[in-house]
C-alpha cells in the first residue's frame, strides 16, 4: 500500500484480539511479510500504560479495539506518507478505478467534505483505490491505498467505525491502476450536474493546498502540472447525488 | 530607493511557465503570476538590471499610461518581492 511496507506489532493482554481486528479491517492492505519501511507498536490492554516490550513504548497503547483502529488509521496514514515525502505526488483525494482497464479518476476533497461517502457511493461498480490519499508515481501509475473506510454507524456513536472495503462491498481495484482524471468535488443543489474546466495554471493553486509533502519533490509544479495534464486537465464537478457524480465519473474514465 | 538596487529570484521551490503565464511555488503556497510579472521574473532569472527590465517590458506591454515607466517596473518589483518570489539586494 502506498508503495510503502508498514508493520503492525500487536502486543498486551487482549494481542490475539487486536492481531485479529487489524488484519480484518486491513484486508485488502495485507501484503506477505518483507522488511518493513514503517513499524507502528499496538497495544490492546485494559491497562494503557503496559508496556509491550523491554525497548519500545506503544505508538497506540488503548483498551478499546474500537478505538484503537480509529486511531490507528491516520496513524498509518501519516507515517506511510512522511515515508514516500519526495517520491510520490499525493493528493488528498479518493481514488476510483475502471475494474477493467485500471483507469483512475482522482476525487479531490479537503478531510471531511466527501471523499469517504464518494467512494463507498461509487465503488459499487467501480474500483476502490482509497478514500483519502490518491498516490501517484512519476510514470502516472498508481499507488493504490484501499484503507479501511471511516464509516458513522450510528448517530452518537463516540468515534467512527473502521470498516474493510470488503465489509461494505467495495469492488476491488484492478492491480494496474493508472491516472485518468482529476476533479475536485463539489456537491451542491445543482438539478443538472455540470462539470467546469479548470485553466492549468489555476489547477496548480487549487490542488497544492490539497496534496502532501509536494515541496519535497524534484521540480514540484512540474510534477504536479505533468499529472495535471495526464489526467486530461483539472475539472471541478458540481453534483447532488450519486448517480450524477457516477455519470460524470464514467465520462472521464471513457475520455480518451 | 537608488539605481543600485537590483532583484534576484527567492529561493522559491520551483516556477513552472504555461505560455505566457507562470506559477511558483514558495513557501507552500502556488502563486499564480500574469503576463507581465511572469515577464518581470523572467528578467531577474537573466539578470538584467532594472533599467533594461523596463524597456523590454514597455516594448512587449508598452508604457503605463499615467506612470513613470521605471516606477511602474519597480511597484511591479516591490509587489514580488512582498510575495517572497524576489529578493531586493541593495
Amino acid at each position: 500500500m502506498l508503495d510503502t511496507s508498514v508493520r503492525l506489532a500487536c502486543a498486551g493482554e487482549q494481542q490475539r484480539v487486536l492481531a485479529d481486528g487489524v488484519r480484518a479491517a486491513w484486508q485488502r492492505c495485507l501484503e506477505p511479510a518483507a522488511e518493513p519501511d514503517v513499524t507502528l507498536t499496538l497495544s490492546l490492554d485494559p491497562d494503557p500504560d503496559a508496556n509491550p516490550g523491554p525497548d519500545s513504548r506503544p505508538d497506540l497503547a488503548v483498551a478499546d479495539l474500537d478505538l484503537l483502529l480509529h486511531r490507528l488509521s491516520p496513524l498509518v496514514t501519516v507515517r506511510a506518507i512522511d515515508h514516500q515525502a519526495g517520491r510520490l505526488l499525493m493528493l488528498h483525494a479518493a481514488g476510483v478505478a475502471d475494474p477493467s482497464t485500471g483507469r483512475t479518476v482522482a476525487l479531490v476533497a479537503p478531510s471531511g467534505t466527501g471523499k469517504t461517502t464518494a467512494a463507498r457511493a461509487l465503488c459499487r461498480t467501480l474500483g476502490y483505490v482509497t478514500d483519502e490519499t490518491l498516490a501517484v508515481r512519476e510514470d502516472g501509475s498508481i499507488a493504490v491505498y484501499p484503507k479501511p473506510l471511516s464509516v458513522l454507524e450510528t448517530a452518537g456513536d463516540p468515534h467512527k467505525a473502521q470498516l474493510s472495503p470488503d465489509d461494505l462491498d467495495l469492488v476491488p481495484a484492478p492491480p494496474a491502476c493508472t491516472l485518468a482524471g482529476v476533479a475536485v468535488l463539489d456537491r451542491d443543489d445543482s438539478e443538472r450536474a455540470w462539470v467546469e474546466d479548470v485553466p492549468l495554471l489555476t489547477a496548480l493553486a487549487r490542488l497544492a493546498p490539497e496534496s502532501s509533502y509536494l515541496s519535497r519533490l524534484p521540480k514540484p509544479l512540474h510534477r504536479l502540472a505533468g499529472a495535471v495534464e495526464l489526467a486530461g486537465g483539472l475539472k471541478v464537478v458540481h453534483y447532488a447525488d450519486r448517480e450524477q457524480l457516477l455519470d460524470l465519473v464514467d465520462d472521464m474514465l471513457t475520455a480518451s | 530607493m537608488t539605481s543600485t538596487v537590483t532583484y534576484t529570484p527567492a529561493e522559491w521551490d520551483d516556477w513552472f511557465v504555461d505560455g505566457d503565464e507562470s506559477a511558483v511555488l514558495v513557501g507552500g503556497q502556488v502563486i499564480v503570476l500574469s503576463a507581465l510579472a511572469t515577464a518581470v521574473v523572467d528578467s531577474t532569472v537573466r539578470r538584467l538590471d532594472v533599467a533594461a527590465l523596463t524597456d523590454e517590458v514597455v516594448r512587449r506591454f508598452g508604457a503605463p499610461p499615467d506612470d513613470d515607466p521605471e516606477a511602474a517596473t519597480r511597484a511591479v518589483l516591490e509587489e514580488l518581492v512582498e510575495a517572497g518570489i524576489l529578493r531586493r539586494d541593495a
